[in-house]
């Protein structure tokens, strides 16, 4: 298809105005003359409510709208100063134990670890306990942050509560852990370059506070856990030595399973010579043909008394109303089991109370400055650039967003 | 004296004018885009909207299901939303710039309207139909959580304007070079469709990717886009190699050099049967 010319007469000059000048209302005030008579009466009310709805039109208001954010973010609005730190929480680790990477995916566990007390970080210092402590004072807080003509919507109110002084505390700092390097930022805003500088400032000093608290608190806990098993330890030792030394006091015998050991070795011996003498009587009886005479008596004599001597002496050692070995050595290995174990006992808690120390000053984390906070030569201008823009890009999401569905539901 | 002021403000006053006329002149042909595209469509004018919402729904369960938590930085839904309605604007406009011109022949009857107005209001009709899905998902997804976290908003503006104008700016380019190459569109298109898919970072973030690996993929300007939209969300979002002059740098070179051809060829264009 080829370009086809302009239709002549097809624009006439009511329908160019209106091309030109879809509301009317620079038309009817920019040609109009200046002269005013009593004819201009009905004409000026028309003007004028024609003004009215021009008003309320959509591009007036948006351009009133882009206007008025252009005055507050550059013209009244207060400077804010912004002051920036950074820094990373190391932990000394022995080289056995640092972590290798593979094509630069893994995290070392220090930047881990870094990153982890980060979180902790931008939780503790936006909490009610960090704002006591950097503002014990309510009023100087107020005072520092109170809003100053010509803007008065910048700023803590002088009647805000614990809540909104809190909220508003919050938006002052913000702390952002770098997940790639481990690093935390920690940027702080005021209405002064000295507000900001020590905001800065003293976060970090709270920030090296709860370090050191939590390092301090931890390693105590686990110091005091290990003492207290040592303490455990030490009376159970105590208590089994002296239940065995009361046994041993009871029955007048330094070591049950010795003597038991010791009695069952004499009643060996007994029955070996009873076997021989039993032995020698064979033969005598074969060698005497008289079995009452006094050699064969005299052997058999001992046999019998060497019999009744190992029987007996077996009733003495396991009978109830004799010496009753089996049940005291039984009794004295259970103790001697015990004193033993509490002694294996107390000497793992030792080495665990050991170690604990030794841990706690090996495990101490250290914030290490990297880039430690400078007193702001001058207003961060980014801020006013960044609200304008942002004003804009309400504008244009309500138009590109609200109109969209306003067209919509006007088609459906 | 007063000769020379009057003549610039008349001057000045037909050049305002003139530049409301094409405002209003693209307004009214993205109008009558969705007006068209609503009366294809099976669900009318919210078909408009839903057609490329379902399909984000759609990737959105496959990758939940896969996979329920992305990142901790940002709400899953919100993550994967913001890369592919990127993605598929720039798509759109690209395409579209690519076919849309053959398409609207009979709008040129006017002589005002010109194809670079009607590829105007397609970029404006795109833009605001995949701006209104990433609003809705973020104040779902924030309604759901009752919670509202925009770091920087301005960035995330300037990010999506960037976009629209690099995919005006390639599809006119492909468009103008295509008309005296076929071949330049049928690669664009194969190039917009396929390759962009996979180096976009819509399935994966860039952080997580091994250094090496990086450049292979940070080349591709939506990229960047998608990323500096995630950023914008959360600022502790990281983005290595990501930087918006990057972005800008390539959205303005395109449209650049896509408006250069085009100036060059318009007859080009017009005379297209």
């Amino acid at each position: 298809m080829t370009e086809q010319p302009r239709a002549k007469g097809s624009v006439d000059p009511q329908n160019s105005a209106s091309l030109r000048d879809p509301q009317g209302f620079w038309t009817r005030f920019w040609d109009k003359g200046g002269e005013m008579n009593s004819e201009d009466g009905p004409s000026l009310r028309s003007g004028l409510q024609g003004g009215l709805q021009g008003l309320f039109n959509g591009s007036t208001l948006a351009a009133a709208f882009v206007v008025l954010s252009a005055v507050y973010c550059f013209g009244i609005g207060r400077d804010r100063y912004q002051a920036i730190s950074e820094f990373v929480i190391k932990q000394p680790l022995p080289p056995a134990t640092s972590a290798t990477t593979v094509l630069g995916s893994l995290q070392s566990s220090s930047v881990l670890s870094s990153l982890e007390d980060g979180r902790y970080l931008q939780v503790y210092l936006k909490s009610n306990a960090v704002k006591q402590e950097v503002f014990p004072d309510p009023s100087t807080f107020k005072a520092s942050y109170a809003p100053k003509a010509p803007d008065q919507w910048s700023g803590l109110s002088a009647d805000a509560n614990e809540l909104e002084q809190l909220a508003f505390f919050r938006q002052q700092l913000d702390v952002i852990p770098q997940e790639l390097s481990g690093t935390i930022v920690l940027t702080t805003s005021g209405f002064t370059a000295d507000d900001a500088y020590q905001l800065n400032t003293d976060l970090l000093q709270q920030a090296q506070r709860f370090v050191n608290e939590v390092n301090q608190s931890i390693s105590a806990d686990q110091q005091a856990f290990a003492e207290d098993q040592v303490v455990f330890a030490k009376t159970r030792l105590t208590t089994a030595s002296t239940a065995l030394e009361t046994f041993q006091d009871r029955y007048g015998q330094l070591d049950p399973l010795g003597e038991q050991s010791a009695t069952t070795g004499f009643i060996t011996e007994l029955e070996s010579r009873l076997v021989d003498l039993k032995v020698e009587e064979a033969s005598l009886r074969r060698q005497f043909r008289d079995p009452n005479a006094p050699e064969v008596a005299f052997v058999a004599d001992q046999v019998r008394e060497l019999e009744r001597q190992i029987q007996e002496e077996r009733q003495k050692a396991v009978g109830a109303g004799g010496r009753d070995l089996n049940k005291l050595a039984s009794q004295a290995s259970r103790l001697q089991g015990d004193v033993d174990f509490a002694r294996q006992s107390l000497s793992s808690a030792m080495r665990a109370a050991d170690n604990s120390r030794m841990e706690s000053q090996r495990q101490m984390k250290f914030i290490v400055m990297l880039s430690k906070p400078q007193m702001p030569t001058g207003p961060e201008t980014s801020w006013r650039w960044k609200a304008f823009l942002s004003c804009l890009g309400v504008l244009i999401v309500v138009w590109g967003v609200g109109g969209f569905m306003l067209t919509a539901l006007r088609r459906d | 004296m007063s000769n020379v002021r009057e003549g610039f403000i008349g001057r000045f006053r037909s050049w305002i004018e003139g530049f409301w006329l094409q405002i209003r002149i693209v307004l009214a042909l993205s109008e009558t885009e969705f007006v068209l595209r609503a009366e294809k469509g099976a669900f009318g004018v919210w078909g408009v909207l839903f057609e490329p919402f379902a399909l984000m729904l759609t990737l959105l369960a496959l990758r939940i299901l896969i996979r329920l938590k992305s990142t901790d930085l940002l709400n899953p839904v919100i993550w994967l939303a913001s890369g592919i309605a990127l993605l598929y604007m720039f798509r759109k406009i690209g395409i579209k710039s690519l076919t849309g011109v053959s398409k609207r022949q009979r709008f040129f009857y006017y002589r005002r309207i010109r194809p670079l107005d009607t590829l105007l209001a397609s970029a404006l009709i795109e833009a605001r139909i995949h701006g209104s899905i990433l609003v809705f998902v973020f104040l779902g997804v924030s309604f759901w959580n009752w919670q509202i976290k925009i770091d920087d908003p301005a960035l995330i503006l300037i990010d999506f304007m960037m976009t629209v104008l690099l995919g005006l700016g390639v599809g006119v380019s492909a468009l103008v070079v295509g008309h005296r190459l076929p071949i330049v569109k049928t690669l664009t298109k194969f190039g917009i469709n396929r390759l962009l898919l996979w180096t976009s970072g819509i399935f994966y973030a860039t952080y997580t990717l091994p250094g090496p690996v990086r450049p292979l993929v940070t080349w591709n300007p939506i990229l960047h886009a998608v990323e500096l939209l995630r950023h914008g969300i959360n600022t502790a979002y990281p983005i290595p190699g990501i930087n918006l002059q990057y972005l800008v740098a390539c959205s303005s070179l395109s449209c650049g050099f896509g408006l250069l051809f085009y100036f060059l060829n318009e007859a080009l264009l017009l005379a297209d049967d």
